[in-house]
């Protein structure tokens, strides 16, 4: 008699533990996690300036019975002044896309590229124009010598193919034309296999030391008669001589002034000569522009004290040294730019593990602050995930 | 029929107690297959020893980070296996006297351990100052738990150093104060003035965080033994080898063990399949060898004890940090991290 009650002891609790396993433990583990593609792109939709960001949707979503939301690759507008989502669909048709690559946008498309190939995407709604299959009798996007890149000068996507000329794809446009002898002599190495082009980290965020606004210079400086490696510094008006005062009093750990990593042009003509990717980029590749210059605010990205690494955002009034607004970036910055319509956008790692913490969980998430030209912050988290996986 | 009914019912009670005793043994098996197939838990000690003597032992404390993966290690499991400890060793035994965790995060946090006095032992990391007993190992206080200091603690290693002058800790605290605590103190304080003078622009200034994972000892070491007359005695006990070193006291430049008449060397073996090092202890007057032990990789935080024998770290061929002790009666290692068969 024991060792049948323990028999059935045994498979009773066996059958607790699988429904426990796949049922009810993964609901409070669940977590939002996903890490947008490379850059972002701005334009009108419905009359309403938009950011348009692609990204992985990563997150724990139990073991999928439940789950409805397509997981996967995804492309998102956001209204700039509002923060509401204008459309959001899932990237590709017949197969998922990750790791976008975010390249241009007209008026009406994105041109996009992704480990699955070259996309059009209507700006309209986020459905998809067409892929590269729709090129295919002109341009091999599946083959891995192909590369691509925007000119903003030829408002164009340039494509190199290895034993093909330079062609493009005027934005607006799903044609594949041929370019002239002089744009081939300045694309070809650029949008070669292994040649002179973009560096995909070179369009990331980068910080800088100094914000030139109103005329002045804004760095960071230890406050007066603290020792050199004190953690905090404060905002300090710069002088020539190289010394500061100090504008307002807060204090920063480890700071920095958030800027846009710009791809510059390549040097007209340059392929053919071309041996460094100095001969192509004299001045380097990219160069950064603060946020906030124009509109006399500096974003800082910085750590939250001195007792963490975890980090934070903040916009500060570059007059009075005044702290506008913050918002927790935990696992740091990602990508910033600045919007034609004047605001600035800032894509950070958030560290929102499930319901219950654990470590199951991947909590590391995009998490995307639109600032608009007042200084004024909205945070917009990407692809929440709530109970059994389903958005929030 | 009833008793046939019966009887099948029996052997069915039978069933799940089988089940179960399969997936058990299942588990039993996978375990011990990794354990036969995988080397020991793998273990790298930081740049640094400290020694000093403790309910009437010296001890020596080292800093390492763990990896127990893939062995089944439950105290590891949210990092992978991964830790950074500390632990003691009686320099006369070469027996384990403390083992503790003092971070459990995947990758090993950057930590070393600063000095030590009779009492305690001050350990710096990258998440702050610990400071342990010395005779158990038992934390007492870390970061913001340190009396004098609390949560104006800094979270990196390079605001903590020691200061050999006047044995203590020194620190920086969030708001630029410079503080001190003297060897065998649980109390920051501010810094006496001359103290200041000499840290306030060394902490937390590094520009780089580099690992301290990694350090040796080639700027301690000259191919003869400086004596302090200025003769330099030739390490004739030295095995034949490609490089024959000898191992300095650090600050004096003079042959580690000169005081008690011996001295350490190392020789690079690069076409020995046992080890690339042979660590080894000669009698300065006779010339005589004393000692061998053999490591895998270069000494590094060579440390001078009180009582004069030479502490340093290398390693061994299964990645395990070693922890070699030269005196002249002899030379002995003992492996720093070392796990039971389930990486415990």
């Amino acid at each position: 008699m024991v060792i049948k009650r323990i028999g059935i002891g045994l498979v009773g609790l066996l059958v607790v533990a699988f429904i426990a396993v796949f049922f009810v433990v993964p609901g409070p583990l669940i977590s939002t996690a996903a890490r947008t593609g490379q850059g972002m792109l701005f334009a009108e939709i419905d009359g309403r300036d938009a950011v348009v960001i692609a990204y992985d949707d990563d997150g724990y979503s139990g073991f999928g019975f439940f789950n409805p939301w397509d997981l996967g690759g995804r492309i998102t507008a956001l209204d700039l002044d509002t923060g509401e989502t204008i459309w959001n669909r899932g990237l590709g048709d017949d197969e998922p896309a990750f790791l976008t690559r975010m390249l241009a946008a007209g008026e009406n498309y994105a041109y996009l590229r992704t480990t699955f190939g070259f996309l059009v995407i209507s700006l309209a709604d986020g459905s998809t124009v067409a892929t590269e299959d729709d090129f295919s009798d002109a341009v091999d996007f599946a083959d891995l010598t192909t590369e691509v890149a925007f000119s903003p000068s030829q408002n164009a996507i340039m494509i190199g193919a290895e034993d093909a000329p330079v062609r493009k794809i005027a934005l607006d446009t799903l044609e594949v034309v041929d370019v002239d002898a002089a744009t081939s002599d300045t694309w070809s190495c650029v949008v070669a296999w292994n040649g002179h082009g973009y560096a995909e980290s070179d369009t990331e965020a980068v910080t800088v030391d100094q914000l030139p606004t109103g005329g002045e210079v804004l760095g960071f400086g230890v406050p007066s008669g603290s020792a050199p490696g004190t953690p905090g510094k404060r905002l300090s008006r710069l002088n020539d001589d190289g010394s500061g005062r100090s504008v307002g009093g807060a204090i920063f750990v480890d700071p920095g002034f958030v800027a846009q990593s710009v791809a510059v042009e390549p040097s007209p003509g340059a392929c053919p000569h071309a041996q460094w990717d100095d001969d192509v980029f004299p001045g380097g590749r990219t160069i950064a522009v603060p946020l906030g210059t124009a509109d006399g605010y500096g974003v800082v990205d910085h750590a939250q004290s001195a007792r963490t690494d975890d980090r934070q955002i903040s916009v500060v009034d570059a007059a009075s040294g005044e702290v506008l607004g913050s918002s927790p970036a935990e696992g740091g910055l990602f990508d910033a730019a600045i919007a034609p319509s004047g605001q600035s956008v800032v894509i950070v790692d958030r560290f929102l593990p499930g319901v219950l913490p654990s470590w199951g969980t991947t909590p590391v998430t995009a998490s995307v602050l639109l600032i608009s030209p007042e200084g004024s912050m909205r945070e917009i988290v990407l692809a929440p995930h709530g109970w059994l996986g389903l958005p929030w | 029929m009833t008793s046939s009914t019966n009887t099948s019912r029996r052997r069915r009670w039978w069933v799940p107690v089988i089940v179960v005793a399969v997936v058990l043994a299942l588990i039993v098996g996978v375990i011990g297959a990794v354990a036969a197939t995988h080397g020991p838990a793998r273990s790298e000690p930081t740049g640094t020893i400290a020694t000093a003597r403790v309910d009437g032992r010296e001890i020596a404390v080292v800093v390492y980070k763990g990896d127990t993966f893939p062995h089944l290690d439950l105290l590891r499991i949210e990092s992978m296996g991964f830790s950074t400890q500390a632990e003691a060793f009686d320099l006369e035994t070469g027996r384990r006297v403390w083992d503790t965790m003092l971070f459990a995060e995947f990758g090993g946090t950057e930590a070393e351990v600063l000095g030590m006095g009779s009492a305690y032992v001050y350990v710096r990391s990258a998440e702050g100052l610990l400071i342990l007993d010395a005779a158990t190992g038992e934390i007492v206080a870390r970061e913001a738990e340190i009396d004098g200091l609390g949560d104006d603690y800094i979270a990196a290693i390079d605001a903590y150093a020691w200061d050999a002058t006047t044995r203590s800790v020194v620190l920086l605290d969030a708001n630029g104060r410079v503080l001190s605590i003297p060897a065998d103190g649980l109390a920051a304080a501010d810094a006496p003035a001359e103290v200041v003078e000499r840290w306030r622009s060394v902490l937390n200034t590094r520009s780089e965080s580099g690992s301290v994972f990694s350090h040796d000892a080639w700027e301690q070491v000259d191919h003869r033994a400086p004596m302090p007359n200025g003769e330099t005695v030739a390490p004739v006990w030295a095995a034949a080898g490609w490089d024959i070193d000898v191992l300095l006291e650090d600050g004096t430049g003079l042959a580690a063990g000169w005081r008690d008449g011996f001295a350490v060397t190392q020789t690079y073996q690069p076409n020995s399949s046992e080890a690339y090092y042979f660590f080894q202890v000669g009698d300065l007057a006779t010339g005589e060898l004393v000692g061998t032990v053999e490591g895998e990789s270069s000494a590094s935080a060579v440390t001078v004890s009180d009582t004069g024998r030479v502490v340093l770290l290398s390693d061994n061929d299964t990645y395990q940090g070693l922890l070699i002790v030269a005196s002249a009666n002899g030379i002995r290692s003992s492996v720093i991290g070392e796990r039971t068969l389930l990486g415990w």
